[in-house]
């Protein structure tokens, strides 16, 4: 009995044993490893799909906070004519105003992690998408087109860290394992500059001559054109930046939105509400379900706003130009009427209900409303913005391609003329275009470069452009506190900003975080930022 | 001469002495001889008191009784005269109902034997309890087997009791091995009692198996069932609170039935791996072991050093917690039927002192003012100009309504909870079924959770060699909860935030939101907000979890001493969420609403198999066990949710309505082990024991290099007080000193972590769902098992027939390869990789004191205390020694793990104080920065949430029926982050704030004020600074009274009469009273926001309010 027993306790026991060879693999089956990826066309794209919303594009576009914009906001309050009403939380907002982030690096340490983190990733996955697509058996045309659109991904973020931080780790090879070297050094800013340019090259070359709208809302040759003239513009390659913001000028698919009437269907509401508008050369795109607009709604308005909506419970002027901003514009600029760009009162459509402005004791406004945010439908009834934000437009280029050829060519008709379109979009007084370019070439070459500085400042006041021209001029524009209209120009180092504070050198970089720094033993700190803890 | 105390007295004195208690004082006697003659001088009017004043004047005797016995103004009668002591006792209690014994120098009075409770069947039989030199045995227990009912035994080692024949009575007491008789038809019986050699008869759980308590040389605690049980806490692990030395059991939720309490068995030792304890339930590890009913448990074993755990290997690490649960009878043929049912009413505990409605408003023109000083604005200071809106302000300003919030989202909340208990026992098999239905109110509305569980064990011997054994528990539970994690705006944060001029419901009877005061939303812009009453009733939020759990075991009995087990089990759990929140709930699921639902199944299953030998050879003593075990999890996962409703009618039961649903999800995943383990215990003349333990884990989860890993122990013990030269040394009754030195594993991470994964989901591009993919994490083939080794040095100490015990132990865990998400420099695109780099040290000691103080034949004091203390370093992290933060919130990160610093480090700015008209008047600020915070600009360590000591203090005292325990706990050496300061000061005017704010802030005359002067943070107003910083934090240490108790168990004989063996009825009030720091303004500082993250502890924003608990309850045994 005992006998049989034991025998067939151990048959079973060996049984179980021989049974069990593959008892300790894994074979996931909700992802895939990296074995397996990039094998396909399928997983080629999606893996560039990830580019379009994250990393520096998200930088100016991510409304994920009721209480702070995306980072893009922050530089333009380094120029005091901008700020957050909600500045006692959002501390690295003020620290930017009053120019004191080098004694709180900390916290702005804090920050920019954000940019950084975001951009790197990116990056990192635009290194492995340009190194493994090549491998892929697929269609040649679309294989050149994903790795293209992966090169200006790849540009466009490190472009953004060098505006961010100056000399940055430089790095193309993608990580897939800890055996790799991860202690970089910081680049020359003329080498992140070389990698960028030679990337956007590539992708005006390679990718399709359509608009945005109509190329699947993929990168297009313009978009690329757009960021590369910019890229030069930074640099200071005017004549560099000429070809390429010619070339989207020239495009024949881009052009300025018109205005239908000088009320609510101005270009400028057009552009606040309608998406896929042929200037608009790259966008992110949102829609209210499978990615909102987050809070960007709610920042058209102050705290005051909840009691007129019932689609959003929080409301914060995140990105408030002062009143002195808004003397950038002569009285009878259309962009400064109520409902253009700002706003100072609102009426619900639906209950009636009002908002209005803080006003002074003499009765003016405190401040505007930032009407460029406004969103008709999330305010009103869904709850979910739904807007694409605009990257770049039509009016940027001309811009462009005016300063560009004055820079280098001066005063001509050509860059007259690209100017004096965007002026007379906003024109109330019924100049036409060719009035306006007649004037313009009156202009001295300075005059002229500093009237489209000026023009950047008026058009784009809610688009975060305005920092970088700091950057790019070394320019800091005083605005009058009086005169409507008047902008003169003084050195950015040593200029007062509009907060009072002083402009320093230090303050024309961001600090590398301090946390990085404890990762990676081969960065340094910038200039007049805390290095350590 | 020496002068020999009453063996009782001596071990109280002492025992008392080493309690630092006094409850009985002793007085100093000279000599004395038996003879003395005494000449009392009588009278007439002699009472008791008077005749024991004369003789101990006269004679050296002392007098020792108790008032319950002896009424000391009792008159007797006594003649004057020279006569001898106890000539004079003879005559002075002869025929009272007090009776004399000379015990030493000692005169002892006691009652007449008091069994006066007739019996017509029972006979009333004589014993006499000795010990080994026929010394009287005081104070032993003879009680009828299987009943309360019982005596004691007097100074003499006598008892008299009425028993039955044929009934069997069982003799006890502490350090003796009990005794059992058989009443046949003698009436007098002399039980001699053997010192119960340190325990050598009790026998305790460990892995795979039981082993002799004596022969263990781990360090192992013990908490019984029916101790656990008297709290009638909804979760097992509540009830363990304080039971177990080395256990710190943070129940950071009042919340019935939804957070599980996080238990951390010396201390923290892992990073990005599990720090919970392996449960395993009747040898089968379990999964959520919070979900359990407790009232099924017998008892739990609470292994904690190497020597005991290394037999769990790669799942030992944090400790591993052994759970035997009831099952049929042990010890006796028959039935048992048993009910235990109980009722109780909570409430909350403490309120956050927050403004009133005239307060709020009172604050907020105080803000007005601050504001025109110092922040150059000229607000109008008259009150009529701010509070508008007639529909909550008078014509003078004056708010109509006063709400206090946190009554109307609480309640007196209602629970009960039944067990039936059927246990059977044959001559071959024995049987245990239970049933328990549990349903508990939360005190914040609407939350509850409920449980109905069935469990069934069935035992046999169903031949000579082969046992079998089956055991099968089904629980349900099920419950509506309200979230406790995050800042958002749920009802627990409302309940304190939301303006208390605001009524429950405006004048439309709709809720009140913080945009109904419409005319002044205006220029105040609230912070968006529901009121709590309103969350609590419009979003829904429930769980349902099955949980099947079982095995079924062989046991082949080879030959003597030789066993082969196999046993399967498995733990099965379906768990589903379902919630709703309503389209109307401001800030939180207005306009769209959403409904969400999620089902994860789980199935884990083991296969063990194992030899065990346990054999005597003369004074060798041989328990070797082998075996090899299989284990297997798998997971599914998906969740639906959708957003988009019109209106509340369909909330989640028609999800296809919801006009945005987001794209579903779902995941998969599985691990496997293979073990093959060992263990050899020997044992020398029962004084020299050595164990050696050793496992080999496989796991599917590590590298393809790294899969398999040994963990070894081994442990001494030796027996001290077994030698002869302690023989002597009678006070010490047990001495044992154990060591151990071992390596036990962490592999208690998500699977799949060694590879390089592909992230993979859908987004938006070119105006539909699109698919996107990437690379989301570092490969790394080396991964491998995170190990800690630890030594432990323990000591047994029992003296006074181990009236009096210590179990002390030291222990130091170092853990290397720790599993860490190891940081990187983000540059690459990644923030971490998983890899083996890190280290962290624990040391610390248990201690566990154990004393009866007291013990007479009605009274008993039992008293237990429990200690931990812990020390926690990091030793190591990442390549750079890098730091890590976590939980990021207002001021970013507000933990960090640093090297040389405790793993629950909070990390912040300090607060220096705030900036003062001085400060401006000297020039060290700007105007506008008076009254606001001056604080370091860098952050540092700000205080730490995981106690340096917990504790806890159980007293169980029991008087005739009567019995009543009395349970404190106390952490000592701990910060709490009271995270609501963030709003509660920072944020005031656009929600309420902390009374305090009105009497602490800084106002220009209190330059020492740590509280910034009240800045407005409405729409167009200065706002306050705020950012994390040591302001938020303060003491967190406390002391609980966990439970008092006090029962009442019925006279057997009485409750006979109802067909009734046993009756216990009892009153008990949980959390009675809290003492902790008077800084701390929340409801209890043990609590956290961060949910099961390991480093939150003691981190709160806003937390669910504590219960205070009154239950009734019955026991009742047919």
């Amino acid at each position: 009995m005992k006998k049989i027993l034991i025998t067939a306790i151990v048959c079973s026991g060996l049984m179980i044993f021989s049974s069990c060879n593959n008892f300790l693999d894994e074979n996931p089956k909700s992802s895939l490893t990296l074995q397996d990826y990039y094998k396909t066309a399928a997983q080629a794209t999606a893996n560039v799909n990830y580019l379009y919303r994250n990393g520096a594009p998200t930088q100016y576009s991510n409304a994920g906070s009721a209480y702070v914009g995306p980072f893009a906001t922050l530089p333009g309050m380094l120029s005091g004519y901008f700020s957050n009403d909600y500045e006692g939380q959002e501390l690295a907002c003020k620290y930017s105003r009053l120019l004191t982030r080098q004694a709180n690096t900390m916290t702005v340490s804090e920050k920019v992690d954000g940019v950084w983190d975001g951009c790197y990733d990116a990056i990192n996955v635009a290194n492995g998408a340009i190194q493994n697509i090549p491998n892929i058996s697929m269609d040649a045309t679309a294989k050149a087109t994903l790795i293209a659109e992966a090169k200006f991904f790849r540009a466009f973020n490190y472009f953004y860290l060098v505006k961010v931080f100056g000399p940055i780790p430089l790095n193309q090879t993608p990580y897939i394992s800890s055996n790799q070297d991860m202690q970089l050094s910081r680049s020359a800013v003329a080498d992140v500059y070389s990698l960028i340019e030679t990337d956007l090259k590539t992708a005006v070359d390679v990718l399709p001559a359509k608009s945005f709208a109509n190329n699947n809302h993929r990168i297009t040759k313009y978009a690329a054109a757009m960021l590369l003239t910019s890229v030069y513009m930074q640099e200071g390659k005017y004549s560099d930046a000429t070809t390429y913001a010619k070339l989207v000028v020239g495009s024949g698919v881009h052009g300025l939105t018109k205005n239908t009437n000088m009320t609510d269907q101005s270009a400028y509401n057009k552009l606040r509400s309608t998406d896929d508008l042929d200037e608009v050369i790259y966008a992110q795109e949102f829609d209210s379900s499978i990615n909102s607009g987050g809070w960007w709604a709610t920042y058209a308005f102050d705290a005051s706003a909840t009691s007129i909506f019932g689609t959003y419970s929080i409301f914060q002027r995140v990105y408030g130009p002062s009143n002195r901003y808004l003397n950038v514009y002569t009285s009878d600029d259309l962009r400064i009427q109520n409902e253009q760009f700002f706003h100072w009162t609102y009426t619900n459509p639906n209950t009636g209900k009002t908002w209005a402005a803080a006003k002074n004791q003499d009765g003016s406004y405190q401040y505007a409303g930032c009407w460029y945010y406004y969103d008709a439908d999330a305010l009103l009834s869904t709850g979910k913005a739904s807007k694409d934000w605009n990257f770049f437009r039509y009016a940027e280029a001309l811009l462009d391609a005016a300063e560009c050829i004055a820079q280098t060519s001066g005063v001509t008709a050509e860059a007259a003329g690209y100017l004096a379109q965007v002026q007379a979009r906003a024109n109330t007084t019924g100049k036409s275009v060719a009035d306006i370019t007649t004037e313009l070439q009156s202009l001295q070459k300075e005059d002229f470069i500093e009237a489209c500085w000026t023009e950047r400042l008026r058009e784009f006041p809610l688009e975060f452009k305005m920092w970088d021209d700091c950057l790019r001029t070394g320019k800091f524009p005083v605005i009058s506190e009086t005169i409507k209209g008047s902008v003169t120009y003084v050195d950015l180092v040593g200029a007062t900003n509009a907060a009072g504070a002083t402009i320093k050198s230090s303050d024309l970089l961001w600090p590398v975080s301090l946390n990085e720094m404890q990762r990676n033993k081969k960065l340094t700190q910038n200039d007049g930022y805390a290095s350590k803890e | 001469m020496k002068k020999e105390e009453p063996k009782l007295l001596k071990i109280m004195k002492i025992t008392l002495f080493l309690l630092s208690t006094c409850v009985f004082s002793i007085f100093a006697a000279p000599v004395t001889s038996q003879n003395a003659r005494v000449n009392l001088n009588s009278g007439n009017g002699m009472t008791i008191g008077k005749f024991i004043d004369q003789v101990e004047k006269q004679t050296n005797y002392l007098f020792v009784y108790s008032k319950n016995d002896v009424d000391p103004g009792e008159r007797i009668n006594v003649k004057s005269g020279n006569k001898s002591v106890a000539q004079y006792l003879d005559e002075a209690f002869d025929g009272t109902k007090v009776k004399y014994v000379f015990e030493n120098d000692y005169i002892v009075l006691t009652k007449k034997s008091a069994l006066t409770t007739a019996q017509n069947l029972a006979k009333k039989i004589f014993v006499k309890v000795v010990d080994q030199s026929g010394e009287p045995v005081i104070g032993a227990s003879v009680a009828i087997k299987g009943s309360k009912e019982g005596g004691i035994t007097d100074t003499g080692g006598n008892c008299y009791i009425y028993v039955n024949p044929g009934a069997v009575l069982q003799v006890s007491f502490i350090g003796y091995v009990t005794k059992e008789i058989v009443v046949g038809n003698v009436t007098s019986y002399k039980v001699v009692m053997s010192e119960d050699n340190k325990m050598l008869n009790e026998v305790v759980v460990v892995g795979y198996g039981t082993m002799r308590k004596s022969d263990v040389t781990g360090s192992i605690s013990v908490a019984k069932g029916e101790d656990m049980v008297k709290a009638q806490n909804f979760s097992a692990l509540d009830n363990l609170r304080g039971k177990a030395s080395g256990v710190s059991i943070f129940s950071n939720s009042g919340q019935p039935g939804a957070y599980a309490s996080r238990v951390v068995i010396r201390g923290l030792a892992t990073i990005n791996s599990s720090s919970n304890p392996l449960y395993v339930v009747d040898g089968v590890v379990m999964e959520d072991f919070s979900l359990v009913n407790p009232n099924d448990i017998e008892s739990m074993e609470v292994l904690k050093d190497a020597s005991a755990t290394a037999i769990y290997g790669a799942r030992g690490a944090n400790g591993v917690i052994m759970v035997t649960t009831k099952r049929g009878l042990k010890d006796a043929e028959g039935t048992r039927i048993s009910y235990q049912g109980s009722l109780s009413i909570s409430n909350i505990a403490r309120h956050m002192k927050v403004l009133n409605a005239e307060e709020w408003c009172d604050a907020f023109m105080k803000g007005l003012q601050n504001e025109n000083t110092y922040q150059g604005k000229s607000w109008s200071l008259n009150r009529t100009d701010w509070f508008t809106d007639t529909d909550y302000f008078d014509s003078k300003g004056y708010p109509i309504y006063n709400t206090n919030w946190q009554d109307e989202a609480t309640r007196t909340a209602f629970s009960h909870n039944h067990q039936i208990n059927i246990q059977q026992a044959g001559k071959t098999s024995s049987m245990g079924a239970f049933l328990n239905y549990t349903d508990q109110e939360g005190i914040m509305q609407n939350t509850w959770s409920k449980r109905l569980s069935a469990k069934m064990a069935y035992d046999a011997n169903p031949t000579k060699w082969l046992s079998t054994a089956i055991n099968l528990m089904i629980n349900h539970t099920w419950g509506r909860y309200t979230p406790e994690t995050g800042g958002g705006q749920d009802a627990r944060r409302t309940m304190i935030e939301m303006l208390p001029w605001l009524p429950l419901y405006d004048k439309n009877g709709d809720y009140t939101t913080s945009t109904s005061p419409t005319v002044m939303s205006k220029t105040f812009g609230f912070e968006g907000m529901s009121n709590p009453v309103m969350i609590l009733n419009l979003q829904k939020r429930m769980n349902y979890n099955t949980q099947l759990f079982g095995n079924a075991a062989f046991t082949f009995h080879l030959m003597q001493g030789l066993d082969l087990k196999t046993q399967m089990g498995i733990d099965y759990h379906s768990k589903q969420y379902r919630g709703y929140s309503s389209v109307n709930l401001n800030n939180i699921s207005m306009p769209n609403g959403w409904a969400d639902y999620a089902n994860t199944n789980v199935l884990y299953w083991q296969e063990e198999t194992y030899l065990t030998y346990d054999k005597y050879f003369g004074e060798n003593h041989l328990n070797a066990m082998a075996g090899l075990s299989w284990q297997e999890r798998r997971q599914n996962y998906d969740e639906s949710y959708t957003e988009g409703f019109s209106d509340d009618f369909y909330e989640d039961n028609n999800m296809g309505v919801g006009t945005t649903p987001s794209s579903p999800s779902s995941s998969w995943s599985r691990w496997a082990m293979n073990s093959y383990f060992l263990r050899f215990a020997y044992t020398y003349k029962d004084r020299y024991s050595a164990t050696v333990t050793g496992r080999v884990d496989g796991s599917s989860k590590f590298g393809e290099n790294n899969k398999y890993a040994f963990f070894p122990s081994a442990g001494l013990a030796w027996i001290i007080s077994q030698e002869n030269f302690m023989k002597n040394i009678s006070a010490i009754s047990t001495l044992k000193l154990h060591t151990s030195y071992g390596l036990t594993g962490n592999s208690e991470i998500n699977p799949y972590q060694s590879l390089a994964n592909v992230s993979a989901g859908t987004y938006l591009l070119n105006a539909k769902r699109s698919a996107y993919s990437y690379v989301s994490s570092l490969a790394n083939p080396d991964l491998k098992w995170e190990k800690t080794a630890q030594w432990d040095l323990g000591i047994n100490l029992g003296l006074f027939q181990n009236r009096l015990n210590f179990d002390v132990s030291y222990y130091n865990k170092k853990t290397t390869n720790l599993l860490l998400d190891c940081p990187v420099p983000h540059s690459t695109g990644f923030t971490s990789i998983f890899k083996n780099i890190g280290s962290v040290r624990n040391q610390g000691m248990d201690i566990m004191v154990n004393a009866i103080p007291l013990r007479t034949k009605d009274f008993t004091w039992n008293s237990t205390l429990n200690l931990n203390y812990n020390k926690n370093k990091i030793l190591h992290l990442g390549e750079n020694d890098e730091d890590i933060e976590l939980n990021g919130w207002v001021g970013g990160s507000e933990s960090i793990l640093r090297v040389g610093e405790n793993m629950s480090s909070f990390y912040g700015y300090r607060r220096y104080g705030v900036w003062t008209k001085e400060d401006y008047q000297a020039g060290k600020c700007e105007l506008n920065q008076v009254g606001r915070a001056h604080r370091s600009t860098t952050k540092e360590i700000i205080g730490k949430g995981m106690p340096d000591w917990t504790g806890s203090w159980i007293n169980t005292l029991s008087y005739k029926n009567f019995d009543l325990t009395v349970d404190m706990q106390f952490v000592w050496g701990v910060e709490t982050m009271q995270q609501f300061y963030h709003p509660t000061y920072d944020r005031f005017g656009i929600t309420n704030g902390l009374k305090s704010i009105l009497h602490d802030s800084y106002d220009g005359t209190n330059p020492k004020a740590m509280e910034q002067m009240i800045y407005l943070c409405n729409n167009g107003h200065a706002g306050q600074d705020t950012t994390v910083d040591s302001r938020w934090v303060c003491d967190g240490s406390y002391l609980r009274c966990n439970m008092l108790q006090l029962g009442y168990t019925f006279d057997h004989s009485l409750m006979q009469k109802f067909g009734v063996s046993g009756l216990r009825l009892y009153a008990s009030a949980n959390n009675l009273f809290l003492i902790c720091s008077s800084k701390f303004q929340g409801f209890d500082p043990e609590s956290t926001s961060q949910g099961d993250n390991k480093f939150g502890q003691n981190m709160t924003f806003y937390s669910y309010p504590r219960a205070r608990t009154f239950t009734f309850g019955v026991n009742l045994t047919f």
